[in-house]
């Protein structure tokens, strides 16, 4: 084998042992919270695997619903989103989209830098709220004209399946 | 007369004083003020409300403007719509808006006018994340966090008479609307941010959605750096997002076994193509100002919506929808 070979060999393998796919997913490194189990199924009654330290570190590669499916040097197995922070070591340093474990990467169009662009931020805020602001009745007739009405929130909910439950707080 | 409300009436009228000084208000208005104190202890009305929520809503999107989105601004307004139906303030005239701003926040209005920035939504990956978002700002409306604010201040109505006396106009003084602004810079504070957390996840789970949206948008929020200009008002104003994990695991994992599972359908992602803000963009088109102006009319409590906006915007709007073929 020659160095070129040996030296692609071994990138590919940091590469491959950094990636744990699932669905095309990236693994994110998570580090727990807080002392809690690791399900074998994401589901609250399904049998705990392992009891898990706070400041244990993992790879979450897959989600289902509030349930992170998280290998640990101790046990694999599904643990809540609550119960984890992204990043190993306390910092978290997950990607804005989670390496896509929330969902597939969008366009973002949100920027680090913002400074001078109007946003929701102290400056543009306080001119809006301050001597120099001004309501705009030409927007506000805007929010009016997309508003919708109680049936239309329930005609909307009908068409994508949602159902309302009652739940206290 | 209680001996508090006595007590709230003659400080808010020594603090009118320094104000009358300041900005040259007569005895009237004084006297008036003193009316409004016990106006302002005893609550101020769900008009009045909507009034000040619109206002300042019209004043926000004079600075920054809704995206020009037809679809998405509809498809928020219809989640949002569904969301706040399954609070304890159904039908108070809910708005919903995606701002177009790059940085991540929201805000919610007194009165059901909420408003995200693009940033935000952008940030997010499904429907039960947005759930959460705007599950915590409808938290904020129905406690009614900021009115709760203005009326221990006992400013609002006795500021806006203050100044409404003395130039016949607007809903919110020049002196109550300077408090107003310090509550929106400075924040509301961390117990009511997060209530509207526990309010938010439940309304999200009560109209079918994953609960846990919310924790996976303070997981995303976490994530940018402290340095992050786009986030830098957020978390000036907000608790730390690990702070508000640790909080929201600790509300929601006890009662998992009685969450239903809930769902997650794809987010309507804001069309390619639309204009995004630029540096030294100038406030808004329609953007006036307040002086010897007549407020915007209130939409009163459940009414319907208007079909067509008021202006001439019935014709942009079919514009915006013809652009992208909606």
């Amino acid at each position: 084998m020659t160095l070129l070979r040996q030296m692609l060999f071994f990138a590919a393998t940091i590469v491959s042992s950094a990636l744990i796919t699932a669905g095309g997913v990236a693994a994110e490194p998570v580090t727990f919270t807080k002392d809690a189990p690791l399900r074998s199924e994401p589901k609250f009654d399904a049998k705990p695997v392992a009891q898990i330290k706070q400041g244990t570190t993992g790879d979450a590669s897959s989600k289902q619903g509030p349930w992170l499916n998280i290998k640990t040097p101790q046990a694999s197995g599904w643990a809540l989103t609550t119960d984890i922070s992204f990043g190993s070591g306390g910092a978290s340093s997950g990607g804005a989209s989670m390496g896509g474990l929330f969902g597939p990467r969008r366009q973002q169009t949100s920027s680090t830098n913002t400074i001078g662009i109007r946003g929701f931020d102290k400056e543009t805020i306080g001119n809006a709220l301050g001597d120099g602001g001004a309501v705009s009745t030409e927007q506000l007739a805007l929010l009016d004209g997309y508003a919708v009405d109680k049936a239309g929130g329930q005609e909307y909910a009908s068409g994508k399946g949602l159902s309302a439950t009652t739940i206290s707080y | 007369m209680t001996r508090y409300k006595l007590l709230l009436i003659v400080a808010l009228s020594l603090v009118c004083g320094v104000a009358q000084a300041q900005r040259g208000f007569d005895l009237g208005s004084l006297l008036n003020a003193g009316k409004d104190v016990a106006t302002a202890t005893t609550g101020i009305s769900e008009k009045e409300e909507i009034q000040i929520g619109r206002e300042l809503a019209g004043r926000i999107l004079g600075q920054v403007a809704l995206v020009d989105d037809a679809n998405v601004q509809a498809y928020v307004n219809r989640v949002g719509r569904w969301i706040a139906s399954q609070s304890e303030r159904p039908d108070i005239p809910w708005r919903f808006g995606v701002a177009n701003a790059l940085n991540i926040n929201a805000m919610a209005m007194p009165g059901g006018t909420i408003l995200i920035t693009r940033g935000l939504y952008d940030l997010l990956d499904n429907e039960a994340q947005l759930a959460g978002v705007l599950g915590h700002e409808i938290g904020h409306v129905i406690k009614k966090h900021h009115i709760s604010v203005m009326q221990k201040q006992a400013l609002v109505s006795a500021g806006a008479n203050l100044a409404a006396s003395r130039s016949g106009n607007n809903q919110i003084g020049k002196f109550a609307l300077d408090k107003v602004k310090e509550m929106f810079l400075s924040g509301l504070d961390k117990d009511s941010e997060y209530e509207a957390d526990a309010v938010g996840v439940i309304l999200a789970a009560r109209a079918g959605y994953n609960a846990f949206g919310l924790a996976e948008v303070l997981h995303k929020l976490n994530a940018r750096a402290k340095g992050d200009e786009s986030v830098a008002f957020l978390f000036a104003t907000h608790p730390a997002p690990s702070d508000r994990l640790t909080k929201l695991g600790d509300l929601l994992t006890p009662r998992m076994s009685k969450l239903p599972s809930g769902i997650e359908p794809e987010i309507t992602p804001v069309a390619e193509g639309t204009a995004a803000p630029t540096r030294g963009t100038a406030p808004t088109a329609g953007a006036r100002s307040l002086t010897n102006e007549k407020p915007a009319a209130a939409p009163a409590a459940n009414a319907a919506p208007a079909q067509k906006p008021a202006l001439d915007a019935g014709g942009l709007l079919q514009g915006v929808k013809g652009l992208f073929g909606r």
